[in-house]
């Protein structure tokens, strides 16, 4: 009787030490929030175009580490970034929520037909990340390199003189196509290993 | 002479060497072609910025292009003639991207620029030997085409060893083979300008045994000048860099280090040849000599061609047999790839050109899966983990390709030679390490732009402090008035009371009008609400009546105390007024209402005018346009007053 005694007050001993243990780890090691916020939005794309309903990248990383908003609500970013969220969060990848628009296969740039522009202001205003240039009743214009295409310059346009053009490929950005893969011929295929 | 140790590299494979067939005849040159397209980014780096215009004549050897960067080459013309184009056009590149090029109509004289150089480069110091080369537009000719004097410029770094790469272990290619064989004296030349400026312990010409007429015009050359000649065995890849380091001294160099920071150079043998034309003949790197080879030419064999040439040209004159050719390789069979097109012109990195019949190389079989068979892996010259490596790719795992080092892969395609699946590893490995490369673009991107976006808020909250502190500073300034004229019993302070007191006065009486004017358009509009309009108003005029009183008061008395106690009230009188809230919104409303029962009858008034002038010209119309001007020019003199009596 007394070893089932002493058997049951050890288990009880040590499941209270392991259970106060895992208390304590838990709340020693608990995932800053600060932190959750910050990874999550270095995985945004920082268009910062409030596609997501939320005002630009970080409000959102913050709603989504707040369980207020769902993973699926970020066009630019499209798939790679839901899979991305994911993977972080430790959730399932959710399809592209299209209320918040559709994802992009090109990347976009604002471009301003100056000769229409009449230098309203408005435009550099919406910008969240101050890439268009110019001043009151002047020619203003787009630095392409700073644009992140979100869209957000071209409502309050109130001549409709800004396009988002899908931006030119350059040389440096070009790389090798993949292989299409099982049963085709790579025929551009290098090392010819057929040599004779 | 005592036999250098050779190491041994790991992996490797020994495909067909095909070399035979381009050494049978001497360095051609070839017959000037009509047009040079010379390219201006031949190299890994910025392309070079022209200097010349269209329309303008330059002769062979003058600069067209320079560069101020430090990782770049100065390109020259390489005939005389006629600029034509600057612009884009193709090149060699396995994007169908086109690429900024300069294009030369030659006049057919192959006029030199005056140039000299001079044989004594030991009277030379090290900084204008390296001015020189780079003035060249000398860039390594073995194939990465990496500026030769950002290589030999060592910023200090002791070097121990210079390796002179002569293997040249891919199949088909002939060119440093027939420089060895033709031009010995010239590289060991070139050699010793490198030694002059790097001043190694030891000099090694690494050459694979296959080329033994090579081996022994070098060994002949290099009699008596403390240069090594070493023969290592014929294995693919051994003319890799780090793999030529490995073979020839034992060391491997860590894969995150610069290979100079090992202390070893490693230069080609026709980069040795054109740092002997630039030094001892004062020439610039216009030519090179390429191998043209395959099936489907008629005389295949090396030719040293003009940079620009186009591709055409070359393999018309070698013999190309249209019929035959399958596909145009440039580059060898194990690290080139097919080109498009052969209207493309030969850059200084083209060091050969295969014109293959469909029995030479036959298309590849088709992709089939992976079986884990593990050869890739045992000749893996880096030893990495090419099926791994695959699989990462195949699937786009850029992180963990990565963490398996996939940019160690020197892409020489042993994997993918005896892969019996047939799998393209190094196209996959290619694609790989580019999307890994657009994506750390795309981070860097999206991280410049969470910075300005955060910097722009930073901004914006500035200036919204700024606007409230100074709001605020008004404020205060107001308020620190007040309790000065309570204390300081001087007459202009009293003076500025009753100023303000006649303001408060004022704003109350023209606040009581407003609030009159907007019942009396309410009534007339039978809003609703209309009494707690009226009662709203009864207390607006009473509280101007009692400022009002006040300001007469103090204006009488004109004793400070009593003016200050006035003002007090005053103010509370007209704070009061717009002060509850309800009131205000209501007066507003009203007021808005009335603005638009007056805009309203405006139009009506116009509309009317204008339709109906013609058939009633004196009807009431106008008339009412002339009662509300009176109206309004009345509503302005009873409120003149009332400002005059306070």
């Amino acid at each position: 009787m007394t070893h089932i005694l002493l058997a049951i007050l050890v288990i009880m001993s040590l499941a209270l030490l392991f259970g106060s243990l895992l208390d304590y780890v838990a709340l020693r090691l608990k995932i800053n929030d600060k932190g959750l916020v910050n990874k999550i939005n270095a995985l945004l794309p920082q268009t910062q175009c409030g596609q997501c309903g939320f005002a630009g990248c970080q409000p959102y990383a913050d709603a989504i580490a707040h369980n207020e908003a769902a993973i699926n609500r970020c066009p630019p970013g499209g798939k790679t970034t839901i899979y991305e969220l994911a993977d972080l969060l430790g959730t399932e990848p959710l399809p592209l929520n299209p209320e918040h628009g559709v994802e992009k296969d090109l990347p976009y740039v604002a471009y301003i037909r100056e000769e229409e522009c009449i230098g309203c202001t408005k435009c550099i205003q919406a910008c969240p990340v101050d890439a268009i240039l110019g001043a009151a009743k002047l020619m203003h214009t787009v630095i392409a390199d700073e644009c992140t295409g979100c869209d957000l310059c071209v409502e309050p346009c109130p001549v409709d003189c800004i396009d988002m053009i899908p931006v030119k490929p350059k040389n440096i950005d070009w790389i090798w196509d993949k292989p299409q893969g099982g049963g085709h011929v790579a025929f551009s295929r290098i090392p010819v290993s057929s040599i004779q | 002479m005592t036999k250098h140790r050779v190491w041994h590299l790991r992996g490797g494979i020994y495909p067909p060497e095909n070399k035979a067939q381009s050494l049978q005849q001497p360095i051609r040159s070839m017959p000037l072609p009509a047009q040079l397209i010379v390219p201006l980014q031949q190299y890994i780096g910025s392309p070079a910025i022209p200097c010349v215009s269209i329309g303008q004549y330059v002769f062979k050897g003058q600069l067209i292009a320079n560069s101020p960067q430090a990782i770049s080459a100065p390109v020259h013309a390489p005939s005389s003639g006629i600029i034509t184009q600057i612009g884009q056009h193709p090149v060699i590149h396995p994007s169908p991207l086109e690429q900024p090029c300069i294009t030369i109509d030659l006049d057919g004289k192959d006029t030199w620029i005056a140039h000299q150089g001079s044989p004594d480069y030991a009277g030379q110091s090290q900084d204008d030997l390296l001015l020189r080369i780079r003035a060249a537009g000398i860039i390594g000719l073995g194939g990465a085409g990496f500026p030769t004097a950002a290589k030999l410029h060592t910023s200090g770094q002791k070097i121990k060893t210079l390796i002179i790469n002569g293997a040249e272990c891919e199949p088909y290619i002939t060119t440093d083979d027939i420089l060895m064989r033709e031009r010995a004296a010239d590289i060991v030349t070139g050699i010793q300008v490198i030694a002059h400026i790097l001043q190694p312990e030891e000099i090694f010409i690494g050459i694979e045994d296959n080329k033994t007429a090579a081996i022994t015009q070098m060994e002949q050359a290099t009699l008596d000048t403390g240069i090594e000649v070493v023969v290592i065995p014929t294995q693919y890849p051994s003319g890799g860099e780090r793999q030529l380091i490995k073979i020839l001294t034992g060391k491997e160099v860590p894969a995150d280090n610069l290979i100079a920071q090992s202390g070893v150079i490693v230069q080609n043998i026709g980069t040795a040849y054109s740092i002997f034309e630039a030094i001892v003949h004062g020439k610039p790197l216009i030519s090179r000599v390429t191998t043209l080879s395959g099936q489907a030419l008629g005389t295949p064999g090396n030719v040293e061609a003009l940079i620009g040439t186009p591709i055409k040209h070359l393999l018309h004159h070698a013999g190309l047999d249209a019929q035959q050719v399958f596909r145009i390789i440039v580059g060898g069979p194990m690290m080139g790839f097919s080109l498009i097109s052969t209207e493309l012109p030969l850059s200084k990195t083209t060091n050969c050109l295969i014109a293959a019949t469909r029995d030479e190389m036959p298309p590849p079989p088709p992709e089939q899966d992976c079986i884990r068979c593990g050869l890739c892996a045992d000749v893996c010259p880096v030893t990495l983990l090419p099926q791994q490596l695959y699989f990462f790719s195949k699937s786009q795992e850029l992180d963990k390709a990565e963490q398996h080092n996939i940019f160690d892969c020197i892409e020489c395609g042993a994997c993918a030679y005896v892969c019996p699946s047939h799998i393209p590893l190094v196209q996959y490995y290619r694609h790989t390490k580019g999307s890994i490369e657009i994506q750390n673009n795309k981070e860097n991107k999206s991280g410049h732009a969470r910075r300005r976006f955060e910097n722009r808020n930073a901004r914006l909250q500035q200036e919204e402090n700024d606007k409230i502190a100074k709001r605020q500073a008004r404020i205060n300034t107001v308020t620190v008035i007040a309790p000065v004229t309570n204390q300081t019993l001087s007459a202009e302070n009293n003076a500025m009371e009753i100023a303000r007191l006649k303001t408060a006065a004022a704003t109350s009486a023209k606040l009581a009008v407003d609030a009159k004017k907007a019942l009396i358009q309410a009534e007339r509009k039978q809003a609703q609400n209309l009494d707690s309009l009226r009662e709203q108003v009864e207390t607006l005029q009473k509280n101007a009546e009692q400022a009002r009183q006040q300001l007469l008061k103090a204006q009488e008395t004109e004793t400070p105390s009593e003016a200050a106690a006035a003002s007090h009230s005053a103010n509370t009188a007209t704070l009061a007024a717009p002060q509850t809230s309800a009131d205000k919104i209501a007066a507003a409303l009203a007021r808005n209402e009335a603005r638009k029962i007056q805009q309203e009858r405006a139009r009506a008034v116009t509309s009317n005018s204008t339709e109906s002038t013609l058939a009633h010209p004196d009807l009431t119309a106008p008339n009412t346009a002339e009662k509300a001007s009176s109206t309004t020019e009345k509503t302005q003199n009873t409120r003149h007053p009332s400002h005059k009596d306070s």
